[in-house]
């Protein structure tokens, strides 16, 4: 069952130092100071907060400022008149969370989770020279493990989005045979929607950081629409190739509009919109493996074994031969 | 009743078996496409690598399962594993080997290369007595691996480090089925071999010559790849248990032996046997070929809860061999 839960409204008096540092988001890769209390949970190797033994997990997730994925900074402090944080989840209970300063930065907790599909919204709202500037920082999170089955998982394949709760979201289009499995890989052309109160949003410029900094800007189409084709970033230097590194990505997208309005009784006169989010992808297969050599392998195996049964058939039967008894002998 | 009776009885159970094999083939290798999932626990080869399978196969479930410490079994861990074989038996007892000889995707392909091999004109092929004793062992030996590479995987045996996660789920990185069924869907993406790491490499080129085997030994051997098949050794654990049976009254059997020319397997206790009621052994895929090649009336029996849905008789042996007394039987 899927349910919306509002978190509690919060009003945060802690401004930046005055600088712009750059986008926030919400990432998967703690501080180096946290690492060693997090470790990777279910197929999707979400950062969860080490525990005894199996069942529900606590989810962690840290606020980075910066638009480099392996560079960006993690704040220990925010700069919005107000932060609302909402979770969408295929979960029926009520997801217990926690934005709270841990060493390292901030960190946001998603307590308890079973298997599920857990969309984190921070909307952060502040208001300077008439602008109101509404920050949407999104995570995309499902918690499944191969051990617990499929079937209550095969449902929660999404997409899920927010809708008209959401001043601007970006929602990944599922992929051809998607399932629980499915990452994003090198070399795929990637589809996102852009939405704005749960509308298309076009013409909006996105644009998508991979991990080691190579940026594409693009504007999505009239039906809100932008598609990436990730490249290979694969830089290992062992012998043996790391299939399962996992690498992420982070988005944004961005626009000003001319909507006015009030805003915690000051006036505003323009509203600008930006919503970012980060998730995985990995190195394609295709790199390592081959086709080719599969089915020579297969050929050559058929080859060899066809041989060999023939030649034992060959040594093993006998011509016909005629034996004529006399009952005289 | 009777007349019932003796429609079954004198139907012919290789068409039946034919069809049927056909609309389960479509159901578990095309019914992810109509967003079917029957279960991931189904005692045959539904392949999850088949991107449009209909249904997944428990071995890879209980590779998977077994894919945790010895601490997590004793816990929670060994409750989901009861609860998978659980329902794993739900479904295996109403049709006990039956999955293999009816509904296994892998078996029908077996069939069909065996039929091309027939239209080809090819002679088959028979393991001799004391091979077959030896090969059908390798079943059970799979299956004590699967289990045994999972835990380690986790675990640590006589003080040896873990087991390479490239090994995992280690039975479907040789299972033919990988490479052979998603190819039924348009995906060659198992028909690789894996060079990220040695255990790949060797763990994928190990499917390729099996696959290779597999497609060889199907064309010479009838079933080649069933005497080998782990799932059919977990099956005989709990056959003995099941509703679906096939048995014998060794006092009406004449020892001829149709029974056991006719098993695609290669079976000789079918026709030696003549004191074990429950005919079923772990080679068994539960064609029903033998009860349809036996002219000695209910001496071979097909039963479900005791009640005799399909009995050898005589008449039924004629008419499906379209046989009088002076034509030549063809088995």
């Amino acid at each position: 069952m899927k349910s919306i839960i509002l978190g509690l409204l919060l009003s945060v008096s802690v401004l930046f130092s005055g600088t712009d540092t750059g986008v926030l988001w919400l990432s998967q890769i703690p501080p180096q100071e946290r690492a060693g209390q997090i470790k990777p949970a279910g197929m999707h190797r979400l950062p969860s907060i080490k525990q005894r033994g199996r069942g529900p997990v606590t989810l962690a997730l840290w606020l980075r400022q910066g638009e480099s994925v392996l560079e960006a900074d993690y704040p220990d402090q925010l700069g919005f008149d107000s932060l609302e944080t909402i979770i969408l989840t295929s979960a029926a209970e009520p997801i217990r969370h926690e934005l709270s300063k841990v060493a390292g930065g901030l960190e946001l907790q998603l307590k308890g989770l079973g298997e599920g599909f857990y969309n984190t919204y921070l909307l952060g709202k502040t208001i300077e020279n008439k602008t109101l500037e509404v920050l949407t920082i999104q995570a995309e999170l499902m918690n499944h493990s191969c051990r617990n089955g499929h079937e209550h998982v095969s449902r929660n394949l999404g997409p899920y989005y927010g809708g008209e709760n959401i001043p601007l979201e970006i929602v990944r289009t599922r992929v051809q045979w998607e399932d629980y499995h499915t990452f994003i890989t090198s070399g795929d052309i990637v589809e996102y929607q852009l939405l704005k109160y749960g509308q298309p949003a076009p013409g909006v410029k996105v644009t998508l950081s991979t991990h080691h900094g190579w940026q594409k800007s693009k504007l999505t189409d009239a039906e809100g629409l932008v598609r990436f084709e990730f490249i290979g970033e694969y830089f290992g230097k062992d012998k043996e190739f790391h299939n399962r590194d996992i690498y992420h990505y982070l988005l944004v997208a961005e626009f000003t509009a001319q909507d006015s309005g009030v805003f915690q009784n000051q006036a505003y006169q323009t509203v600008k919109y930006q919503t970012t989010v980060s998730e995985k992808y990995r190195p394609a297969a295709e790199i390592y493996t081959s086709t080719v050599w599969g089915l020579v392998t297969i050929l050559f195996t058929m080859m060899i074994i066809s041989l060999g049964i023939f030649v034992y058939r060959k040594k093993t039967s006998h011509d016909y031969r005629e034996i004529v008894f006399s009952e005289k002998d | 009743m009777k007349k019932i009776s003796a429609f079954l009885n004198n139907g012919n159970i290789n068409r039946f078996r034919t069809i049927v094999q056909i609309l389960t083939f479509i159901l578990l290798m095309y019914g992810g496409l109509a967003h079917i999932s029957i279960s991931e626990r189904i005692p045959t080869f539904a392949c999850p690598y088949n991107p449009a399978s209909g249904g997944t196969c428990y071995l890879i479930a209980i590779q998977h399962q077994f894919h945790t410490t010895f601490a997590n079994l004793a816990s929670f861990s060994g409750i989901a594993i009861l609860k998978g074989l659980g329902l794993f038996l739900v479904f295996f007892l109403f049709l006990n080997k039956a999955w293999c000889g009816f509904v296994c995707p892998l078996g029908t392909i077996q069939d069909w290369i065996t039929g091309l091999r027939r239209k080809m004109g090819f002679r088959f092929a028979r393991y001799e007595d004391n091979n077959f004793k030896r090969l059908k062992a390798i079943k059970y030996i799979l299956l004590v691996l699967l289990i045994g590479i999972s835990l380690s995987m986790s675990n640590s045996f006589f003080g040896l480090p873990h087991a390479s996660h490239d090994m995992s789920s280690p039975f479907c990185q040789v299972c033919p089925g990988r490479t052979v069924l998603p190819l039924f869907a348009g995906d060659t993406s198992q028909l690789v071999i894996d060079f990220s790491s040695t255990t790949t490499l060797v763990m994928s080129a190990l499917r390729m010559i099996v696959t290779g085997l597999f497609l060889v030994g199907a064309f010479v051997k009838k079933r080649f790849f069933c005497l080998f098949c782990p799932m059919s050794a977990l099956q005989y654990i709990f056959s003995k248990f099941a509703f679906l049976r096939l048995t014998k009254d060794g006092d009406k059997c004449t020892t001829c032996g149709n029974c056991s020319r006719v098993c695609d397997v290669g079976i000789k206790e079918i026709a030696d046997d003549v004191v074990s009621k429950n005919i079923v052994t772990d080679d068994c895929m539960m064609c029903f070929k033998c009860v349809g090649a036996c002219p000695e009336k209910d001496c071979l029996k097909v039963t479900f809860t005791k009640i005799p849905v399909f009995t050898a008789t005589e008449e039924g042996f004629f008419k499906r061999y379209d046989a009088d007394e002076n034509k030549e039987i063809k088995i």
